[in-house]
């Protein structure tokens, strides 16, 4: 298998200019006195996240629609929040801490309506050898990862966004990068512990 | 005969298999890696099954976001933003609420008694509107406003909860017996009515905080695994 290199690991300049990107469009959602420019703003930090915050939020909950219920939330709450967003933090960190928060209530309100059954994602069986197994696999898989404790599950999770590098993931989750492999290590070694059961 | 692989020296490489697929070693860390895996079927098989979880994990989702309605997400988000409004804009009918209800029970504006009681009542009910209007927003917020590990925080967030929700129970069951007592020393019917209606709800509230809220803290905290306690 070939290694998932993010992209900002492969393309340093690249998460540098987003980030300038990033600061400027902040900046006019803040500075603006025209709601239209502010919504136009704020639209544009939506079409860079959306993708990004969803994939975090679905692996942190139990189907597509609370999925979609986190990420429309995190949104609403990014709104709230950017007034108060000083820089100190990258945006991304930003934006990532508010969705693991929101997918985390999202979680908790799912278990307390008794919907306990995980639903994972579609399978894509196209070009796989044996659609039956392969579906079945990835079920087991899903299925393990409901098991996860939060700590473990929330790491595999920041791991499995496109883009999201290994310093970003240690700032979102606020533990040092040296906690961050081990937690990781913890959690594919667990992972695999109930994939073989 | 080749010594087998120390189960020390496993771990460790176990880390930087993560770490190599995350573009996080140099080429030296790399080369020994490789060195180990050639000789480590452990190692090698947790190499496989890391990658390919990993894969199926990230494809999976990659396959579920190119088919999301972007459109319809941001009618959602759009959506809440008006709900959110709508709940704040109506606070302050709560203000009106003492002359309003006194005018269409009477016919007449209540007399100045009972409006100097009135504001006091009706911005009590108004902040803690505000506050129940905000409180979702202020749980969220409090994370990103500090630096420090989002699941301690959570943790003690839910360990705040559960202090509470305890000290309520306590204090509301100690007030449900009294109030059931006191049922009995009202000497009128309307005012025996009055104290056992007041005795159902403080009942009906701790039986909820008992049998559904406490349950449900202690659910999350036993789900959040016991790392975070100890990692810095």
């Amino acid at each position: 298998m070939s290694p998932a290199i993010t992209a900002d690991d492969a393309v340093p300049d690249a998460a540098a200019a987003r980030s300038v990107d990033e600061l400027a469009l902040v900046e006019r959602f803040r500075a603006s006195a025209r709601a239209a420019d502010r919504e136009a703003a704020f639209a544009a930090l939506f079409a860079a996240y959306r993708a990004r915050v969803f994939t975090l939020c679905r692996h942190l909950t139990r189907s597509a629609a609370d999925a979609e219920d986190a990420t429309q939330e995190t949104f609403v709450a990014l709104l709230r929040a950017l007034p108060t967003f000083r820089g100190e933090s990258s945006l991304g960190t930003f934006v990532h801490r508010i969705a693991m928060r929101v997918a985390i209530r999202q979680r908790e309100r799912s278990v307390r309506h008794a919907d306990l059954r995980v639903e994972p994602p579609p399978a894509t069986t196209a070009g796989q050898a044996d659609p039956v197994e392969a579906g079945e696999d990835r079920r087991r898989l899903w299925a393990a990862l409901e098991q996860l404790s939060l700590e473990h599950r929330t790491v595999i999770a920041l791991f499995a966004v496109d883009g999201l590098g290994h310093k970003e993931i240690a700032a979102v989750l606020g533990i040092p990068e040296g906690t961050v492999w081990s937690r990781l290590h913890l959690a594919r070694k667990r992972l695999a512990a109930l994939l073989a059961a | 005969m080749t010594p087998g692989p120390n189960r020390d020296d496993c771990e460790k490489f176990e880390i930087e298999i993560g770490m190599r697929q995350h573009g996080a070693l140099d080429a030296a860390e790399e080369a020994l890696l490789d060195a180990h895996l050639a000789t480590c079927d452990g190692c090698r098989e947790f190499a496989r099954l890391s990658g390919a979880t990993a894969s199926t994990l990230q494809a999976d989702v990659r396959d579920e976001v190119a088919r999301i309605d972007w459109g319809a997400m941001e009618r959602g988000i759009a959506r809440l933003r008006r709900n959110y409004r709508l709940k704040l804009w109506l606070a302050p009918l709560f203000l009106l609420q003492v002359p309003l209800t006194f005018l269409i029970a009477t016919g007449h504006l209540p007399p100045p008694d009972v409006m100097a009681v009135g504001p006091v009542s009706t911005v009590a009910i108004y902040v803690g509107w505000v506050w129940l209007v905000n409180r979702p927003f202020r749980e969220v917020l409090a994370v990103v406003k500090s630096p420090e590990d989002l699941l301690r925080a959570y943790r003690r967030e839910l360990r705040r909860q559960k202090l509470r929700t305890g000290a309520f129970v306590a204090v509301n069951g100690a007030l449900t017996l009294f109030s059931a007592a006191m049922i009995a020393a009202v000497p009128d019917l309307r005012g025996k009515l009055i104290v056992a209606g007041v005795t159902a709800v403080m009942a009906a509230w701790t039986a909820y905080d008992l049998r559904w809220k406490l349950p449900r803290i202690n659910r999350a905290l036993a789900a959040l695994g016991t790392e975070a306690e100890g990692s810095r």
